[in-house]
C-alpha cells in the first residue's frame, strides 16, 4: 500500500460533503419508498390481520393501482388507496370508510368501473397518488372531489352536487332516474321558456346569452360585486336565479320568484352544461318526450312607424329599450301580449303604474296573477323606465287602436 | 494472487492518487480526463474568496441538468395532448420521477443565478481584460445560451404557465423591427403556439442548445488555460513571490496542438511559479472539484426534497391566467416592457420593443464592448475592488442591483391585472367554479 | 512543382473546384433554412365561419375558439379581436364598465377597442365580415377595418 506523497488538502470538507451527500440520497430513497399509498396499503393489511382475515391481507397489493380509460383519455389512481373499491379483497362488515367497497347503487350496473372509472362521477384528480392531489384540493385543478363538506357549503347533499357530473353526459335526457334536482331544473327550464330569450344548442332566442356551454364559462367574467359569500360560479348562479336584478345591474331577465330549491336545481343544471366529447359507446340512450312547440323569438320585429313627435319618441323607446323583443303592436302576441289597443283597454294612469313596476301591480291584482299563466307564468320585468319614457310610450301605443 | 491484484488495482488507479511528484505530473498527460487540467495549479487559484468557484459550480449544475434531463427524456412526450399528462405521470408514478423533475428545475434556476454571479465576479476582478477579452465574449454567449435553454425548457410542460410565458416571449421577438414577424414565424413554425412550436422548442432544448453550450464550454475552458489561468495568478497582479523572480527558463509548455517554443507572455504566464506556490492537479485540483460537485449535488437534492416543481392547469389558449408572469429571470424584462411604452403625439413605440429588445440589447452590447473600452491600468487585473476600477464597478453593481430589484418586485409584488401589492397584502380572491 | 511554375489552367481549375464546394455547401445550408419555414400550417384558416346572425344576441359575445368578440347592435354586426396588442394575452369583456381588460399588464380598452390605460401600443383590431352562401357570418382575420365599420344583416 502506498502513501500519498502530498498533504491532504480539503480532507475534512470533503469528508463532510461525502457524508452529507450520502445522507441526502438516503433521505430521497426513504421518501421514494414510503409514499402515502404504500402506507395506506400497509395499514389496510395490518387492519385485516387484526380481524383475522389473513387471506384478504395477502391479497392487498403493494403498488400503484389504476383504472386506465383510453376511450375517455384519463387514468384514475384512486384505487391505490381505495384498494377494496369493488369488494374484491374483503367483504367483512363494518370496515373503516377508506376500505369499504363502493356502495352498490342501482345505476352501478350501467356504469361499471372499467368503463367509467371514478372521477367521471366523483370529480378529483385521477392522476395523483397522494390524498391532497387526488382529491383535487390543490391549486390549478378545477375539478375538485365532490365531498359532503363541499356540498354542505351550498346547503346540498353530496348526491345532489354530484348531479352536475351526471348531467354532463345525460344532458339529452328529459328526465333521468336518480337526478331529482336536475330533473326539476329541466322541467322549470322548459316551463319558463328560457329559450325565448336565451340561445341554446343552435336555436333559442336573441335576448340574452347562449347557454349551450354555460358550465364552461370563465368564473372571472361573472360580476361578483353583489354576490354574498364565496366567489364561486355555483354561488353566482344560485343568487342570480333568486334575483337577477340584484346580481346583474339593469338585467332584463324576469324574476321568476323561485324558491331556494328551484334556484339550486337550475344552477346545477347550468353548471352541468359543459363541452365534453366521448366515443359513441358512452352516449346514453336519450330519454326524450316528444317535443312541444316552443314559442321563440328569432327575428326581433321592428315596431311600426309613428306620426308626430311624441309618438316617434315613443317608438324610439319601444325599440331601444327592448320592448319589441317580447311585444308586438298589431300582429299577435309574442312572449307578451299584443299591445295594439292597450290604451283602450287600460287607462293612462294604470299603464303608467304598470310600466313603473309590473310585479307590484300583479301582486295586488288577483285576476292578473292567473292571467300570466297564458304567458308562461312570466311577469314583465321592471324595465327601469323614467316618467318621460313612460309618457312617450303611452303616446306611441295610443296611435294603434286594437 | 494478492500481489497481482494489488498491481492491477495500482495500474487502474495510479493517475488518481499519484505517489510522487513525477507521477503527479505524468498522470495529467496520461489520463484522458485529467489532461484537461494543467499539471500544476497555482495556490492563488484555489482560494475560495477569489472566485468562489462559481464557474465550477455552474459547470456541475450543467452536468446535473444533462443527466436528469436525459433521464426525463425517457418519460416526457412532446405532443400537445400528451405533454402535460406525461409530466403528471413523472411527478406521480415514475420511480424517483419527482426527484428528477425537481432536481432538474432547481439546477436550472440555480444555474441561471450562478452564471450571473460568475459574470459579476469576472467583471469585478477585471478578469475580462487584455487576452481574456475573447473568453469574456464567449462567456456572454454562454449566458445567453443558458437563458435560452431555460426559456425553451419552460414551454415543455404545456401548462398555463408555460403557454402564456412563451406567448409573451415570442411576441417580444415579434417587436424586432423588419424581421420580427419572420423570426416569430420560424420560431413557432406557424402563427400560433401549437404542436410545431412544441417540437421545435423541444429539439432546441434537448439537442441544439446543449450541444452549442458543450462546444463553447470546451472552448471557454481551453481559453482559460491559454490565457494564463485565473487572473489572480497574473504576474501583473499580486506581488510576486521570490521564487518566480528568477529569469524565465526556456522549455516546454503545453498548448492545444503542440509544443510552443519561446517565452511569450502567454507561455510565461502559463508556467507555474515554482514548487512553493503550486499544487499538483492530481490529486489537489481533483479533490477540490469533487468537493464542489458533492456540495452542489447535495444542495440540489435538499432543495428537491423541500420544494416541488410547479404544474399549473393544462394550457388553455382562450383563457389567460391572472396574473401571467414570465420565469423569474425574465421578470425584470417583463417589468420593463410593462412600463416602457412610449407615446409621443401620434407615434407609439411598444414596450415590447423598448423594454424587451432595446434595453437588454444595449446592455449586452455595452458588456461585450467594455473589455475594449476599459482604460484602467492592467495592474488592476485579478484583484477585488481595486481603487482604480471603482467607477465602473459601481456602475456595473448598480445595474445588477437594479435588475435584482426589478426581479424581486415582479416575484413578490405583482398580483392580478399586474397591480402592485405588498408581499403581505392578500390578492383579491379570484372566482372559482365550485 | 512549385507554385510559381503552375500553369494558369491548373489554378483556374482549382478555383472552380473550391468554389463548387462552397456553392454546394451554401446550397445545402439554404436547404436547411428553407426546411424550417413551414409551407402548411396546422392551424385554423384565417378566414372562417362563425354562426348564423340569428344566433348572436344583442351586445357583446365572446367566441373563445377564435379569440374574438362579436358585437351586435340590432342588425349591425362587427367583430373585435380579443388578443391584446401588447403581448398577446386574451382580454376580458367587463360588461359593467363597458371595457376590455387585459389581465397581463393592465391594459384597458373601451368598447370600440381604443386603448385608454396600460402599455398596449395599438387599439384592438376589427376584422371585416361577410356572409356565406348558406347564411353564416364569415370573418377574415387576415384583414383589419376601421372602427366605423359595420356589417348590416338584412
Amino acid at each position: 500500500m502506498h502513501r500519498s506523497f502530498a498533504p491532504n488538502r480539503d480532507f475534512w470538507p470533503l469528508l463532510v460533503a461525502s457524508i452529507a451527500s450520502l445522507i441526502a440520497v438516503l433521505v430521497v430513497a426513504y421518501r421514494e419508498y414510503t409514499p402515502e399509498w404504500h402506507r395506506q396499503q400497509e395499514a389496510f393489511r395490518r387492519y385485516l390481520r387484526t380481524r383475522g382475515a389473513f387471506a384478504a391481507a395477502a391479497a392487498v397489493p403493494d403498488n400503484v393501482e389504476q383504472i386506465w380509460l383510453p376511450a375517455l383519455d384519463r387514468v384514475d389512481r384512486c384505487i391505490s388507496c381505495h384498494v377494496n373499491y369493488d369488494g374484491s379483497i374483503s367483504t367483512l362488515p363494518d370496515l373503516p370508510p377508506l376500505y369499504r367497497p363502493h356502495p352498490d347503487l342501482p345505476y352501478m350496473a350501467k356504469h361499471p368501473f372499467p368503463t367509467f372509472g371514478c372521477t367521471s362521477c366523483h370529480g378529483g384528480q385521477g392522476y395523483a397518488t397522494d390524498e391532497a392531489g387526488a382529491h383535487g384540493l390543490v391549486k390549478h385543478w378545477d375539478d375538485p372531489l365532490l365531498t359532503t363538506a363541499l356540498a354542505a357549503q351550498y346547503g346540498l347533499a353530496r348526491a345532489q352536487l354530484m348531479e352536475i357530473k351526471c348531467n354532463t353526459c345525460h344532458r339529452p335526457d328529459d328526465t333521468t332516474p336518480g337526478m331529482d334536482l336536475i330533473n326539476m331544473g329541466k322541467e322549470i327550464f322548459a316551463k319558463k321558456r328560457c329559450v325565448s330569450c336565451h340561445g341554446l344548442e343552435g336555436g333559442g332566442g336573441l335576448g340574452s346569452s347562449d347557454l349551450t356551454y354555460d358550465g364552461d364559462n370563465n368564473p372571472e367574467l361573472l360580476p361578483f360585486s353583489a354576490v354574498e359569500g364565496e366567489k364561486t360560479a355555483l354561488n353566482w348562479q344560485i343568487q342570480h336565479f333568486e334575483s337577477p336584478q340584484k346580481i346583474v345591474e339593469r338585467s332584463g331577465m324576469p324574476n321568476y320568484r323561485l324558491n331556494e330549491e328551484q334556484a339550486k336545481a337550475l344552477s346545477l343544471l347550468m353548471l352541468s352544461w359543459r363541452r365534453i366529447s366521448f366515443p359513441p359507446q358512452y352516449v346514453p340512450a336519450a330519454r326524450k318526450r316528444p317535443p312541444a312547440i316552443q314559442p321563440v323569438v328569432r327575428e326581433v320585429p321592428a315596431p311600426p312607424p309613428a306620426t308626430g313627435a311624441p309618438a316617434e319618441q315613443g317608438r324610439y323607446v319601444f325599440e331601444n329599450r327592448g320592448c319589441n323583443t317580447c311585444h308586438r303592436v298589431g300582429g299577435g302576441p309574442l312572449i307578451g301580449p299584443d299591445l295594439a289597443g292597450v290604451t283602450q283597454r287600460r287607462d293612462e294612469r294604470w299603464l303608467a303604474t304598470w310600466l313603473k313596476d309590473p310585479a307590484a301591480v300583479v301582486a295586488k291584482d288577483e285576476k292578473l296573477q292567473t292571467w300570466t299563466h297564458e304567458f308562461g307564468d312570466i311577469i314583465m320585468p321592471d324595465q327601469n323606465l323614467n316618467d318621460e319614457e313612460i309618457k312617450a310610450l303611452i303616446a306611441y301605443m295610443r296611435q294603434f287602436p286594437g | 494472487m494478492r500481489t497481482r491484484l494489488t498491481r492491477l488495482w495500482r495500474w487502474l488507479t495510479w493517475t488518481w492518487s499519484p505517489a510522487s511528484e513525477r507521477e503527479a505530473s505524468t498522470a495529467i498527460v496520461e489520463n484522458l480526463w485529467l489532461h484537461w487540467f494543467p499539471a500544476k495549479v497555482d495556490e492563488e487559484s484555489f482560494g475560495w474568496r477569489y472566485s468562489f468557484w462559481l464557474g465550477a459550480i455552474s459547470a456541475f449544475l450543467f452536468l446535473i441538468l444533462t443527466v436528469t434531463g436525459i433521464l426525463l427524456m425517457f418519460f416526457y412526450v412532446p405532443s400537445t395532448d400528451k405533454a402535460y399528462w406525461s409530466i403528471k405521470d413523472i411527478d406521480c408514478v415514475v420511480g424517483f420521477g419527482w426527484l428528477l423533475r425537481n432536481q432538474h428545475r432547481w439546477a436550472a434556476h440555480l444555474m441561471v443565478l450562478v452564471v450571473f454571479l460568475h459574470m459579476l465576479r469576472v467583471f469585478f476582478t477585471g478578469a475580462y481584460r487584455a487576452q481574456r477579452a475573447v473568453n469574456w465574449l464567449v462567456g456572454l454567449v454562454l449566458l445567453l445560451l443558458t437563458l435560452l435553454l431555460s426559456f425553451t425548457g419552460y414551454l415543455l410542460p404545456w401548462d398555463q404557465l408555460a403557454f402564456w410565458a412563451v406567448t409573451v416571449g415570442t411576441n417580444i421577438a415579434k417587436e424586432v423591427p423588419v424581421f420580427g414577424e419572420s423570426i416569430r414565424f420560424v420560431l413557432l413554425g406557424g402563427t400560433e403556439i401549437g404542436q410545431s412550436a412544441l417540437v421545435r422548442f423541444y429539439v432546441l432544448h434537448v439537442v441544439v442548445l446543449p450541444a452549442a453550450v458543450l462546444v463553447l464550454f470546451a472552448y471557454h475552458m481551453w481559453r482559460v488555460r491559454r490565457d494564463g489561468g485565473l487572473a489572480v495568478t497574473d504576474p501583473a497582479a499580486a506581488p510576486l513571490p521570490v521564487a518566480s523572480q528568477t529569469p524565465p527558463v526556456e522549455g516546454k509548455t503545453y498548448s492545444l496542438f503542440g509544443v510552443t517554443p519561446g517565452t511569450s507572455l502567454e507561455t510565461r504566464a502559463a508556467r507555474p511559479q515554482g514548487d512553493g506556490v503550486a499544487a499538483a492537479s492530481s490529486p489537489h485540483l481533483l479533490r477540490r472539484l469533487i468537493l464542489v460537485f458533492l456540495a452542489v449535488f447535495t444542495v440540489t437534492i435538499i432543495l428537491s426534497l423541500i420544494s416541488g416543481a410547479p404544474l399549473e392547469e393544462a394550457a388553455n389558449p382562450s383563457l389567460t391566467p391572472n396574473p401571467a408572469k414570465a420565469p423569474w429571470y425574465f421578470l425584470w424584462l417583463q417589468e420593463l416592457l410593462a412600463v416602457t411604452t412610449i407615446r409621443y403625439k401620434q407615434l407609439t413605440i411598444s414596450g415590447g420593443l423598448v423594454g424587451g429588445i432595446l434595453i437588454p440589447g444595449v446592455l449586452l452590447v455595452a458588456a461585450a464592448a467594455w473589455p475594449f473600452l476599459d482604460r484602467t491600468p492592467l495592474s488592476t487585473i485579478g484583484r477585488w475592488f481595486p481603487r482604480e476600477r471603482r467607477a465602473q464597478n459601481a456602475v456595473f453593481a448598480l445595474i445588477a442591483i437594479a435588475i435584482a430589484v426589478l426581479v424581486l418586485i415582479g416575484v413578490l409584488m405583482r398580483g392580478p391585472y399586474w397591480q402592485l401589492y405588498w408581499p403581505w397584502q392578500a390578492w383579491p380572491e379570484l372566482p372559482r367554479r365550485l | 512543382m512549385s507554385p510559381v511554375a503552375e500553369p494558369e489552367r491548373r489554378r483556374f481549375l482549382q478555383w472552380i473546384g473550391q468554389w463548387s464546394v462552397v456553392a454546394a455547401i451554401a446550397t445545402q445550408f439554404g436547404g436547411v433554412v428553407r426546411a424550417f419555414v413551414p409551407r402548411v400550417l396546422y392551424e385554423p384558416s384565417k378566414k372562417f365561419k362563425l354562426g348564423k346572425p340569428a344566433q348572436y344576441p344583442e351586445g357583446v359575445t365572446f367566441v373563445p375558439t377564435h379569440k374574438l368578440f362579436v358585437v351586435r347592435e340590432r342588425n349591425q354586426f362587427h367583430v373585435i379581436s380579443a388578443v391584446c396588442t401588447h403581448l398577446g394575452c386574451t382580454v376580458e369583456w367587463k360588461g359593467e364598465g363597458r371595457q376590455f381588460d387585459c389581465p397581463c399588464h393592465g391594459s384597458k380598452f373601451r368598447a370600440d377597442g381604443q386603448r385608454f390605460a396600460g402599455p398596449a401600443p395599438r387599439p384592438l383590431p376589427w376584422y371585416p365580415l361577410s356572409m356565406s352562401g348558406d347564411g353564416f357570418l364569415v370573418v377574415d382575420s387576415a384583414k383589419t377595418v376601421p372602427s366605423t365599420y359595420r356589417f348590416a344583416v338584412v
